[in-house]
């Protein structure tokens, strides 16, 4: 079973997700595709009728507690508070069904999804790190992300998860919905952001958790610099930290494909102009999502969070701000020697 | 040859002979080693002070550039910096130590530690969580501190000599250079935080949920004590707990515990850190544990048999006066101008 969440504007990579599962579900076995929606149905255009299964979270909550929610939350938070709640939810309405995997809408895969049922038959949990090695080079080396960062944000992306109907699922998602409800927000100083910071405790707390390090999954902007990706004639190979050519399993195209979602839009560790396979993926991507277009959701503003997004400043703005902070920080702790 | 190790300054010495002589107690095979972050020769300690374990000065084991370290960092930061370099130097000066254990100065161990010794042969690290289940209400420490100070409890680390454990401490000293910092809100908390990083970067990481290992105040709730007709103490599973086990319920005898924030002084409060519980609470406002009592009473009688009273008065040499901020109020009004700056380019209206 494939779930992802997402808002009426990402509609159309959620679709295209649907499209892309479906063609690498298990050979001659469909699988139930459900979307989340963390948005207000009524915004649909009338008559707009969903190829897949569409999971508004009206169903799953009373409108009061919605309007709560969304009074804390920005939409990035909304949608992260309602994941566990989601994923509960498809458990329940497909009970023949004991796999289920969760997806970012940005998620594109390149095959068969054998290797994660595979893992589940013997895991409960699935859970990939952002990144499997120090990408410091040195004392020297001042690129963004480092390690500290990715402290801030948890060391497992919660983009992609996979999880085996059980005690320990049922368990670890009763515990991170309580979690989430209250405490999404992103805020680095007091350890919280989203739903992810939370995995951190995930593999402690429960049985069966495996942490899937190999190069071929989760390929993303945040560790493009551990990885070569190449093209054969079998099909993509990935080649990093853990593991020598290993068949690409899936891209997360978050924050390439739109460039101010997700947390890495100041990354330097990697320009994507130099890397053409990545180019070649995006354009395979992004006609995957075309005949979704069409549908020009792009303008209907998601509902549900209504505190503000942070702005993603970028060029001399950016510049100019880096600076400006240098400079207060160097104003708090400068020493002032004590005038009598 | 195992190697265990504490790091503390002089005004700590009665915790490390505590662990030391616990250690001598229940794992004689042990080589216990004090590495000190302060100068004996400075304090030049009277007879009866001097303890029988060696002691190893921070000064000796060659940090490069150890001034500028404590320069850099405070008391707190500078003694939690300094652990991978010890263990480093240990791997270096003791080539037959294939095992390196590093306990905090107030932890004492109550049994000979096969399991951990067993768990060595094949693990290149272990580590303890502070907490294996959900914790139970949001007083302090919660599951949310864990999140913003780290996962593991670093007053515990047990390393075999391999490879991966080296690339793991080259690292870790590395980081902890110029990042051995208390900053949340930059990711930072001195060397323990780090550590998040073990089972990500390395596949040979044994995450020890072992109900007897590094018990202590952050794991109380999911840990009551008693004592069997040896006197052994047995730790068990709260049985009210959010999360209850479904494998193993039987009770684990007690390995190691850590008296975190305790102060002999105090005897009625657990630890300074703490808000969760109360010994016991003739108001009944916080959650007693009685149980956990004369766990604490027996620390207590060792501390204070080992001159605690006199080690406290000795000042640490690397100590050095606090950085006191002032003048505010003006840097705040000069930072003014550059923050309307700064908010006014977030608002995207230039």
């Amino acid at each position: 079973m494939l779930l992802t969440i997402c808002t009426i504007r990402q509609l159309p990579q959620a679709f295209a997700l649907g499209d892309n599962l479906s063609q690498f579900a298990t050979a001659g076995k469909s699988e139930p595709i459900l979307i989340g929606l963390v948005d207000d149905p009524n915004q649909l255009p009338a008559g707009f009728v969903s190829p897949y299964p569409l999971l508004p979270i009206g169903e799953l909550l009373p409108a009061d507690q919605v309007i709560a929610l969304s009074a804390m939350y920005t939409p990035t938070e909304f949608a992260a508070a309602c994941k566990p709640l989601f994923i509960a939810e498809a458990f329940r309405r497909y009970p023949a069904t004991d796999k289920l995997i969760y997806a970012d809408p940005n998620s594109y895969f390149l095959g068969p999804l054998t290797p994660i049922w595979d893992l589940l038959e013997t895991a409960t949990i699935l859970l990939t790190p952002f990144i499997t090695r120090s990408p410091t080079n040195g004392s020297t080396d001042k690129a963004w992300p480092d390690e500290k960062f990715f402290q801030n944000i948890g060391l497992y992306s919660s983009d992609f998860l996979a999880f085996r109907r059980s005690t320990e699922t049922t368990q670890l998602l009763t515990w991170w919905d309580n979690r989430v409800r209250e405490r999404a927000f992103i805020n680095f100083c007091e350890g919280l952001c989203l739903d992810q910071l939370w995995l951190m405790h995930v593999p402690v707390m429960f049985r069966g958790v495996v942490i899937v390090k190999n190069s071929g999954w989760h390929v993303a902007l945040w560790n493009l610099h551990e990885r070569t990706i190449r093209s054969q004639d079998t099909g993509w190979l990935v080649s990093g930290p853990i593991g020598q050519n290993e068949p690409l399993l899936f891209v997360n195209f978050k924050g390439i494909q739109n460039l101010d979602e997700g947390f890495f839009s100041h990354q330097t560790r990697v320009r994507i102009s130099d890397r053409p396979e990545i180019a070649t993926l995006l354009t395979a991507y992004r006609q995957s999502i075309v005949r979704y277009q069409p549908l020009s959701f792009e303008t209907i503003s998601p509902t549900y969070g209504q505190q503000p997004e942070p702005v993603i400043v970028r060029g001399w703005r950016y510049a100019t701000i880096q600076s400006m902070q240098t400079v207060t920080r160097f104003l708090d702790r400068v020493y002032i020697p004590v005038i009598k | 040859m195992t190697l265990a190790f504490t790091i503390c300054s002089i005004n700590y010495l009665a915790q490390a002979r505590t662990l030391g002589d616990s250690l001598r107690q229940t794992n004689p095979d042990y080589r216990y080693v004090i590495g000190l972050v302060d100068k004996l020769s400075e304090a030049n300690l009277p007879a009866e002070l001097v303890p029988t374990y060696s002691m190893l000065e921070v000064d000796k084991i060659g940090i490069p550039d150890f001034a500028a370290m404590c320069d850099r960092y405070d008391i707190t930061e500078l003694n939690t910096a300094v652990k991978p370099f010890f263990i480093d130097y240990f791997y270096n000066s003791y080539p037959n130590a294939t095992e390196v254990i590093y306990f905090d100065p107030d932890i004492i161990v109550f049994q000979p530690l096969n399991q951990l010794n067993e768990a060595l042969k094949s693990y290149s690290l272990v580590l303890t969580p502070h907490t294996c289940s959900p914790t139970p209400d949001w007083e302090r420490p919660n599951e949310q501190h864990h999140l913003n100070t780290g996962i593991f409890n670093l007053g515990f680390i047990g390393l075999r000599n391999d490879a991966t454990a080296r690339s793991f401490v080259d690292w870790w000293k590395n980081r902890l250079v110029y990042e051995c910092r208390i900053d949340l809100c930059e990711g930072l908390f001195v060397d323990q935080h780090w550590v998040n990083f073990a089972p990500v970067y390395y596949d040979n990481v044994l995450i020890d949920m072992h109900l007897g290992y590094n018990v202590a105040y952050w794991n109380l709730h999911e840990r009551y004590f008693t004592q069997n007709e040896n006197g052994q103490w047995l730790v068990s599973k709260s049985h009210e707990g959010t999360h209850k086990p479904v494998d193993n319920t039987l009770p684990e005898p007690l390995q190691f515990f850590h008296y975190s924030g305790y102060n002999p002084e105090r005897p009625d409060e657990i630890s300074k850190y703490q808000t969760r519980y109360t010994f016991i609470d003739s108001a009944q406002q916080k959650k007693q544990r009685p149980d956990a009592k004369p766990l604490f009473d027996l620390y207590r009688e060792r501390l204070l048999a080992n001159h605690n009273d006199q080690y406290r008065q000795y000042p640490c040499v690397y100590i050095k006066p606090p950085v006191i901020l002032r003048y505010l109020r003006v840097r705040k009004l000069l930072k003014t101008p550059f923050n309307r700056v700064i908010a006014l380019l977030e608002s995207r209206s230039v």
